[in-house]
């Protein structure tokens, strides 16, 4: 009798080599891989190539500032961001072809010393939209494309905290990109075919983002001391392209 | 296993960043220039100036590029314009050289600036008193004055600010020392012809420029013989109806005369005239000199605080005439007007003892003092010495005296009826600045976000009207304006306490200053910060 445990180690190895298992079973010859165990009612526990149709996943992106605006507003030549994304996988449209729709967030911040000598902190927050098709190849394996929309704000906090710029800005971008899907089987941890299984999804994509240009009007940030306050003018540090392309990783749970 | 290591170096890429903002440099800011009815920094960093209407502080103010490392800005004098040195840059491997630039930035226009390159990287901006003429020099014999490994401290250039001539090169004779300052003449008729000389300082020299003339030779004037004694030239006085300059210098008892005389050129790089130095004995070493008087008539009075004496020279005797003063002055200030004892209006003197801790001013008519000698002076005691003084319009001079606890104290004197009116204060005036035109107001604050002001003439609210206008940040500088801005109204412009000079100002309106209409700027010396690149 192999433990719940036991198992959940060796799903964590088949998602992070995924290719040394699978490849294994399609080597086998037909009868042979009919014998990979099905989960069913009577047998709890067992692993499955089911489609999942939800994925919640942890994801990571790195972005490269190509323009040079973008680089002084970031200070760097790539960021980084984390977030979270849930994708629905709709039913098969076609044989081993699938749409998938997925919400995502993704933040990412950026504390440097700017060519000011200022200290700068930069900040995103993008609530994204996806579609994407994807072809299996393997049961495991899925390449696909994806075009997604986003939109949310834009931060940068400029200067010490007594004498601090800020402004926020209204972001909004599209992007496209191809990338692979690996999974996982499926484990069935309820003795119950209502319980979907369990199995590891992982994505790496690679795309281009296009999005408006980020016009950050900074302002004196008052600590409130003052009754009444001399009206302080913003000023303009100027519009800042945001166009990058991007590698974004994710990892997590399909159902 | 290769592969097992695959995916977490994709997960860790994002926080290997590359951080380009490690090796950019710092920023440097030239002081704030008060224009007309504006006001202009210029960022030595990027080579930008950026110009702000205190009627219209937008969050872009003009921006204009000034070329590379300026270190010199200024007001164009009589006019309203910008005037900016740049270094320029000497080049590498990888960047093209700069020269040395000259620019002219005209607020009011949208045009682009006047540059004119130069031909040394100068760090000295010196200009005439009508604007048209600048002169640009190296203050120092240093390599780093001038960015070059080698270069004749003694080269200096002669500009026409009005564009009307080329600039000039007019490398001066090198007798062993740089030049320190250049001072200019009025432009007034000599020997027949509309003319501008300047007169460049150096340690035992003084060498003379027609301005108008770039293709004449300088003049070199030795002060000493023998090089026995050391002279540093310090005040000049051009007497250009009588064709005398008068030259002022720390290390001599002696007033130096230079006697210009017409000659006619021995070639077409000679001068119209001659100089002829002579020496006017003060008895000691003078302080501060100012002619008076026309013609025969024109004396110099000279203090020598040494002697606690007001000598009178006439320089076509060579005469010296010294009156004792009592008192240690230092600095004269000369007027003409009436006094308590008489109507007519002549030629008098305020004697005030600058920085020598004399309690005493003195009075002096200076219309035949020589025979007169110590009846045409007169004392009045004030209750703390005087550290500075500022004439004003309409016969007023403010003093700045210093009481015993080191505190700023300021009395307004009025010339003519020799009455010192003592200003009140609350606390100590840390900043004070005056308005030097027929609007005098006096604007001073303590080093807190306080300023206070006061009417030095009657404006209409009454003598020594006073206000007060409480903002939101310390007060490092107070700059009025001159001219009404764009709104019709004139601005008084405060520069805020700015850590990080990023460029913080306060506006208000400088003839009915009301915290309600006033308005700040912050951070705009970041305009556009990402677009220019540098800072």
């Amino acid at each position: 009798m192999t433990t719940i445990r036991h198992r959940f180690l060796i799903l964590s190895t088949a998602a992070f080599l995924p290719a040394l298992p699978v490849a294994a079973q399609d080597a086998l010859p037909p009868a042979a891989r009919t014998a990979v165990p099905q989960a069913s009612e009577t047998e709890a526990h067992s692993t499955s190539w089911e489609p999942l149709r939800f994925a919640l996943a942890a994801e990571i992106q790195t972005a490269w500032m190509l323009q040079d605006d973008a680089r002084r507003l970031w200070g760097k030549r790539n960021t980084g961001g984390a977030g979270l994304s849930l994708s629905y996988d709709a039913p098969q449209v076609a044989r081993k072809t699938t749409v998938s729709l997925d919400l995502s967030w993704l933040a990412s911040a950026v504390s440097t010393t700017n060519g000011l000598d200022l200290p700068q902190k930069t900040s995103t927050q993008i609530f994204g939209l996806g579609l994407s098709v994807r072809y299996d190849v393997f049961r495991w394996l899925s390449p696909y494309a994806r075009v997604a929309g986003g939109m949310g704000w834009a931060a940068l906090t400029m200067g010490s905290p007594d004498f601090d710029l800020r402004d926020r800005a209204f972001v909004y971008q599209g992007s496209a990109g191809a990338g692979l899907l690996v999974r996982s089987p499926g484990v069935h941890l309820v003795r119950s075919r209502r319980w979907p299984p369990l199995a590891f999804v992982g994505r790496v994509e690679g795309g281009y983002t296009i999005g408006n240009a980020t016009d950050l009007s900074l302002k004196l940030h008052s600590s409130g001391s003052g009754k009444d306050p001399i009206p302080v003018e913003a000023v303009s540090v100027g519009e800042v392209a945001r166009r990058f392309p991007y590698l974004r990783v994710s990892l997590g749970v399909g159902f | 296993m290769k592969r097992a290591y695959l995916l977490p170096l994709l997960l860790v890429s994002p926080l290997a960043c590359h951080d380009d903002s490690a090796s950019s440099p710092s920023r440097t800011v030239l002081p704030m220039v008060a224009l007309d009815n504006s006001v202009a920094y210029v960022d030595s960093t990027s080579g930008t100036a950026f110009l702000l209407d205190p009627a219209n502080l937008a969050p872009r103010p003009r921006m204009v590029a000034t070329g590379k490392s300026p270190i010199v800005a200024q007001k164009r004098k009589a006019a309203n314009q910008l005037l900016v040195l740049t270094h320029g840059d000497q080049g590498s491997s990888s960047t093209e050289s700069e020269p040395a630039r000259l620019v002219i930035v005209d607020p009011a226009s949208n045009a682009a600036p006047v540059s004119t390159d130069l031909p040394g990287r100068f760090d000295r901006l010196a200009q005439s008193d009508d604007g048209v003429f600048a002169i640009l020099y190296y203050g120092s014999v240093s390599s780093g004055a001038s960015g070059s490994m080698l270069y004749n401290p003694n080269d200096l250039a002669v500009a026409t600010l009005d564009g009307s001539k080329p600039v000039a090169s007019r490398p001066i004779r090198s007798l062993g020392s740089v030049p320190s300052s250049v001072t200019f003449s009025p432009r007034a008729m000599l020997f027949g012809q509309l003319r501008t000389l300047a007169a460049v300082l150096a340690p035992n020299y003084v060498t003379l420029l027609d301005l108008d003339r770039a293709d004449r030779t300088e003049i070199t004037v030795p002060l000493v013989a023998d090089g026995t004694q050391n002279v540093t030239p310090v005040q000049v006085l051009f007497d250009m109806a009588g064709a005398n300059i008068y030259v002022r210098a720390d290390g001599s008892n002696d007033i130096f005369q230079i006697s210009l005389a017409q000659a006619a050129p021995a070639n077409s790089k000679s001068n119209d005239f001659r100089v002829s130095l002579s020496l006017i004995g003060a008895g000691s070493e003078p302080s501060d000199m100012e002619m008076y008087g026309t013609g025969d008539a024109m004396r110099l009075a000279v203090t020598t605080p040494g002697t606690r004496q007001l000598a009178i020279l006439d320089p076509k005797t060579g005469n010296a005439t010294s009156i004792s003063t009592a008192t240690q002055v230092s600095q004269i200030l000369l007027f003409q007007g009436k006094s308590p004892k008489s109507s007519e209006i002549q030629d008098r003197a305020m004697l005030v003892g600058v920085g020598t801790g004399a309690t005493a001013l003195v009075f002096a008519d200076l219309k035949d003092i020589e025979s007169t000698q110590g009846l045409a002076l007169e004392s009045w005691s004030i209750p703390s010495p005087v550290v500075g003084i500022t004439p004003l319009p309409g016969n007023i001079a403010l003093l700045n005296q210093r009481d015993v606890y080191g505190s700023v104290t300021l009395s307004v004197v009025n010339l003519e009826d020799r009455t010192i009116e003592p200003i009140g204060s609350s606390g100590a005036l840390d900043y004070v600045t005056v308005e030097a035109t027929a609007q005098s107001r006096l604007w001073g604050t303590n080093g807190s976000s306080r300023i206070e002001y006061l009417d030095i003439v009657n404006r209409g609210q009454g003598p020594l009207y006073s206000g007060e206008v409480i903002l939101d940040q310390t007060i490092t500088s107070i700059s009025p304006l001159a001219k009404p801005s764009t709104d019709g109204k004139r601005y008084l412009v405060l520069e805020m306490y700015d850590p990080m000079s990023l460029g913080y100002l306060t506006v208000l309106y400088a003839d009915q200053p009301d915290r309600k209409e006033a308005r700040s700027a912050y951070g705009f010396l970041l305009s556009d910060y990402f677009k220019r690149g540098q800072p």
